[in-house]
């Protein structure tokens, strides 16, 4: 901590306390919102997807998408209501640059963790599913064991519950 | 609770320790990516592009600053005139994929370049225009083209003279969407997508007609494509949502739209999504139109290409391009040579390919014109009296080559 700048230390500070307020919230059952807006790099899915310790629902999302925000709600609201230990995920494909304009959106604070394309965006879909086009929303569920489900548009009622099944 | 307290802070201590020094946040399972830095903003690179009458290439995108420029080219894009900013006051243009600024030029010297300005609210913004009365010389300040000013969706706009020097704008609208929340069930989902509207303007952009309402239940999210009809007028094409969440294309001529639009793809891709993938659309000699889109049918994800009568009806085989990877077509026709062009990424490069017929569109051939490894535009064609072209914007050039005859 001595060897931090100023501004290094505010940020040390408000990470200690974002962090406290994050297991309180986790102590208290509550969702803790995302607190930063993190690159889509071209490792990322591989890294997402492979093995996770809790169970990943990933929507793939865009600002002028009208159909996202349900998606983004429904699933925050299945998670919620199972109790499954299940990650939401949201990557805002063109949201590189408006961390303080999504952090404030009430859809994507219901994600654990919030990314933006970081890139071609024609590369990072190509790596996720070379038969994704840019349709939006596009949702991977994966699982802690077994192989993603991909879906465009909402996944359907049985594919949620059959994720979420402890 | 103090105890409970005090373990809380030295476990978030040991967070807040772990994502400083790059460990991540969010537990082991993290990418490691997440511990770059937070990506910065950047310029689309979606251009527009036409050629004047005099035969200057002219384009408009926005450089790497996010300003908008444009910039001619008197050798069909083998060098350019430096770029030229144009003052937009504190706008912000959309320009990513099918979102781009336009640009059109009249019959008297006008010159009009649109664009869709995001508005505070997601999923809002208004179309805006600049014009030029000398050529693009000078350009008069933004205007906001629709009288509709609600801050809602009026965005995606396309645009374009017909022969008798009429200037055309259509946009995707929600006003409608707005009125059956409002007196329906409360919801948006109370009316089905959204809606294209459109105007006319006589004297080259300086004043508008009323907002007229081209269709209900547009999709929200894909371009509209514009064509000239044989009678000097203008049709569109774009993609639809029919009943009950079908999103197949629509056609209509301006002006001489039936209560309902015509139907001009039958893939039956229901879908409750944005597919960011709209229509291109080209006049075809032999009367009618040459189309091209992309949907799903019977779950195989195409690009497809067929032919339209004059009122928009699907006329004959439906092809699909022979490129399982194409997307964001385009379509242009020179007398009986027509060109297809699209990109298509193989997971190392991007390649624009088109595909050629000679005889109207009964054969055609593959051809590949230029790879990239940069980040790259959608492709496509303009149109000049002798030529067709096509344009592709990648990260580091602009791509003009050749396509017909």
């Amino acid at each position: 901590m001595s060897c931090l700048s100023f501004p290094e230390r505010f940020t040390y500070l408000r990470r200690l306390l974002a962090a406290a307020s994050g297991l309180l919230l986790s102590a208290s059952g509550a969702l803790a919102a995302p607190e930063a807006l993190r690159p889509f790099a071209a490792d990322t899915w591989n890294e997402l997807a492979r093995a996770p310790q809790r169970p990943q629902a990933v929507v793939f999302s865009t600002r002028d998408c009208t159909h996202c925000p349900g998606v983004i709600d429904s699933l925050a609201q299945s998670i919620k209501k199972s109790g499954a230990k299940a990650r939401l995920v949201v990557v805002v494909m063109d949201g590189a640059g408006l961390e303080a304009d999504l952090l404030k959106d009430r859809h994507y604070r219901q994600a654990d963790v919030l990314y933006a394309f970081d890139g071609a965006a024609v590369s990072l879909r190509y790596r996720v599913n070379p038969g994704w086009r840019g349709l939006t929303p596009y949702v991977i569920l994966v699982p802690a064991q077994g192989e993603p489900q991909f879906f465009s548009g909402a996944p359907p009622t049985p594919a949620v519950r059959d994720f979420l099944r402890p | 609770m103090v105890r409970i307290f005090i373990a809380a802070m030295i476990l978030a201590s040991m967070a807040a320790l772990a994502a400083h020094d790059g460990l991540g946040g969010h537990g082991a399972g993290e990418p490691k990516a997440a511990a770059k830095a937070t990506p910065r903003a950047k310029a689309g690179l979606s251009v527009g592009a036409a050629v004047s009458p005099d035969g200057l290439l002219w384009l408009v995108g926005l450089n790497s600053d996010g300003k908008l420029f444009v910039q001619s080219s008197r050798d069909s894009g083998l060098t350019w005139n430096e770029t030229r900013l144009l003052d937009i006051g504190g706008d912000t243009v959309a320009a990513d994929g099918e979102n781009r600024p336009k640009i059109a030029f009249g019959p008297e010297r006008q010159v009009v370049i649109s664009y869709t300005r995001p508005l505070a609210k997601p999923y809002t913004g208004e179309i805006r225009m600049l014009r030029s009365d000398d050529g693009g010389e000078t350009f008069s300040a933004p205007y906001t083209v629709h009288r509709d000013r609600q801050l809602i969706t009026h965005r995606f706009e396309s645009l374009a003279f017909d022969r008798k020097g009429v200037l055309h704008t259509v946009w995707i609208d929600k006003r409608d969407q707005v009125l059956a929340a409002r007196g329906g069930e409360g919801k948006p989902s109370a009316y089905r997508g959204a809606a294209i509207y459109r105007n006319e303007s006589t004297d080259g952009g300086r004043t508008f007609g009323p907002d007229l309402k081209l269709a209900d239940h547009s999709c929200e999210c894909c371009r509209i494509a514009l064509a000239p009809t044989p009678e000097g007028g203008m049709a569109a094409m774009w993609r639809h949502v029919f009943a009950p969440n079908i999103r197949d294309h629509a056609f209509a001529v301006l002006g001489a739209e039936a209560k309902t639009p015509m139907r001009a793809s039958h893939d039956d891709w229901k879908l409750d999504a944005c597919p960011h993938h709209g229509p291109g659309l080209a006049p075809a000699a032999q009367g009618g139109y040459h189309a091209v889109w992309f949907g799903e049918k019977a779950g195989r994800a195409a690009v497809r290409y067929g032919r339209l009568a004059a009122d928009g009806a699907p006329l004959g085989e439906v092809r699909e391009l022979p490129d399982p990877h194409a997307e964001h077509a385009d379509v242009g026709a020179a007398g009986m040579q027509v060109a297809v062009i699209w990109r298509s990424f193989d997971g190392e490069k991007t390649r624009l390919r088109a595909w050629l017929s000679a005889d109207a569109g009964a054969h055609f051939s593959l051809r590949e014109l230029a790879a990239t490894s940069e980040e790259n535009d959608h492709p496509r064609l303009l149109a000049t009296p002798s030529e067709i072209r096509v344009l592709w914007r990648t990260a580091k050039e602009i791509h003009v080559l050749p396509v017909l005859p």
